[in-house]
């Protein structure tokens, strides 16, 4: 039975609320779709809601990959099997504006280098980026697959780097929030 | 409780089509009514406290940059607000990634101001690294009275307890109980009797107050406080440290998150807080309960200082008393959002809210000084008007 409602909650009928009532089929279709849509659509509220006054800057610039924060972990319950994020971001400085914003999502806290080193994921980790471009400030969105460790719990990690060696991007904002897709 | 007739990951549809039925054929072919039991009622209850009991919000966090982190971890560190009208989660989660202190001997730990705290940090470090020297801790914390429609609360460090990130998330359940949980109580249908309509309307009434209540935060900023007191310097671009945002006289409406001075139209470009509503509320109402947690000064006790929450269909003001402890505030009326642009799986679509400060002159006295805003937190939730 797949959902049958739209995104937003619509309150199931009380047309047979009477105590010893037979209860009808189409009611209790109705409410499954209601449990179903609040699966769907409800979702786990932000991973992080992080609005920084007023920006800051990645700490390692240049070509290398330079790990920009680390977060403590949250959990997501199974099904959520991706997030959305946004990111608000402003290309600034010179060369051809081209820094790049990754988002990791692991499986344990990473405690290796500054310069991000994959190893200390052991392999487990998704990625997602979003290239900073524009000298105006805006807000771009991207999906990340989930990864958990076995408690359920999502371990993201921000990493920045430039191809130019020259680009480089303040941030203002990042949201994580679980979706079903 | 029963097991859930589902694919127990909870993307899965829930599907109850074998066991609904209302017409079957008797032996002679012939349509006849069946009528339901509360076996799949039953079912649906328990798959409804499963997914609510999963469902765990974030409640607050906060984040500081590894060059901006506090070494000498004195109190208060954040301060946070979160909605509480839900009163199954007697318990917060508080996740933690701290560094090791510098110097120090006393007990060196992390405490929620309403109950729980870290274990004491023994180890010391004179140069800890970051990320490399990053450690988790968790503990446990029993939210406030149940009657609270917020709890407020802080997050202290003592003795060189250096935080990096908290993230504070309600206790998640594998089921929600009903002698002690606001559930969907499945035991008003007894399995193999006859399903009547009251049970279902439990359900029901269940399920609705799982999406009218209890919703999640969607803004949440605080300054970082230090050494008994909230920092009054104000926080510059480019400064992680998180400090306290000053609003000041002269700048008319101040934006807080990009400094700029002009009100903003709520799609223009620019730094705000994005609020996607993700389905809670009703077709087409949605709203922000916001808050704030801040301090006002004022020469002679005159003046006014606003902090304004704008949104797509119009603005909600908070005047800050002119009190230099700082409180949380919270607005009288909710910022209504714009449901019909709440969610997208693709994030495509948003509400945009800004925040702006004003301090304004008040009365008729000349030599009066004009006031200042200290805002030390802000707090957004979703709210079914």
């Amino acid at each position: 039975m797949a959902p049958t409602y739209q995104r937003q909650y619509r309150p199931v009928t009380t047309q047979e609320t009477a105590a010893y009532a037979s209860l009808s089929v189409g009611a209790m279709r109705e409410t499954c779709a209601a449990v179903n849509n609040t699966k769907g659509y409800v979702t786990n509220h932000k991973t992080h809601m992080l609005s920084f006054f007023p920006l800051f800057y990645p700490t390692i610039d240049g070509t290398n990959n330079g790990v920009q924060m680390v977060f403590a972990p949250r959990y997501v319950p199974d099904g959520y099997d991706k997030a959305v994020w946004w990111l608000g971001h402003q290309a600034v400085g010179g060369g051809t504006y081209d820094y790049t914003w990754t988002l990791r999502c692991t499986s344990r806290l990473y405690n290796g280098p500054d310069i991000y080193d994959s190893g200390f994921m052991a392999g487990n980790a998704s990625s997602s980026s979003i290239v900073s471009t524009s000298a105006t400030h805006g807000i771009s969105h991207a999906l990340i697959d989930l990864v958990r460790d076995h408690r359920g719990l999502c371990w993201f990690v921000l990493t920045g780097v430039t191809a130019s060696g020259t680009g480089d991007s303040k941030l203002t904002s990042l949201d994580i929030q679980p979706v079903w897709v | 409780m029963t097991f859930i007739p589902c694919d127990p990951r909870w993307g899965a549809p829930l599907d109850l089509s074998t066991q609904v039925k209302n017409w079957e054929q008797d032996t002679n072919a012939a349509n006849r009514r069946k009528g339901n039991t509360a076996a799949p009622l039953v079912a649906l209850a328990g798959a409804a406290n499963h997914l609510l009991a999963n469902q765990t919000r974030v409640l607050a966090n906060a984040w500081t940059k590894d060059g901006a982190v506090e070494y000498t971890g004195t109190a208060p560190l954040f301060g946070f607000v979160f909605n509480d009208d839900k009163v199954n989660d007697e318990f917060q989660v508080v996740r933690l990634l701290y560094l090791p202190r510098r110097t120090g001997t006393g007990d060196c730990y992390l405490a929620h101001s309403i109950d729980g705290r870290t274990g004491n940090l023994g180890a010391t470090i004179t140069e800890p690294r970051w990320p490399e020297d990053l450690h988790y801790a968790e503990f446990y914390s029993e939210r406030g009275v149940r009657a609270d429609a917020a709890v407020e609360f802080l997050l202290n460090t003592y003795n060189g307890f250096t935080v990096t990130d908290a993230v504070v998330q309600e206790e998640r359940h594998d089921q929600l109980n009903p002698a002690g949980h606001e559930v969907c109580n499945p035991n008003l249908a007894v399995t193999g009797n006859p399903c009547l309509a009251d049970a279902a309307e439990d359900l029901r009434v269940g399920v609705r107050a799982a999406r009218t209540t209890g919703l999640g935060a969607v803004i949440s900023w605080t300054a970082k406080g230090s050494g008994g007191a909230w920092a009054t310097g104000q926080t510059e671009p480019g400064d992680e440290t998180g400090r306290t945002r000053v609003g000041t006289v002269g700048q008319g409406w101040l934006n807080f998150w990009d400094n700029t001075t002009a009100i903003r139209a709520p799609a223009s470009a620019g730094n705000s807080v994005d609020v996607r509503n993700a389905g809670v509320g009703t077709a087409t109402k949605a709203y922000l309960q916001c808050a704030v947690f801040g301090a006002a000064t004022a020469g002679n006790n005159v003046g006014t200082s606003t902090v304004r929450f704008s949104g797509p269909y119009g603005d909600v003001d908070i005047e800050i008393a002119n009190d230099t402890t700082a409180t949380w505030y919270y607005a009288t009326t909710a910022l209504e959002l714009n449901t019909t642009v709440g969610y997208d799986e693709a994030g495509a679509y948003s509400n945009r809210v800004d925040v702006y400060l004003r301090c304004e002159m008040g009365g008729s006295d000349p030599s009066a000084p004009y006031p200042n805003i200290f805002v030390y937190g802000l707090a957004a939730w979703l709210v079914v008007a």
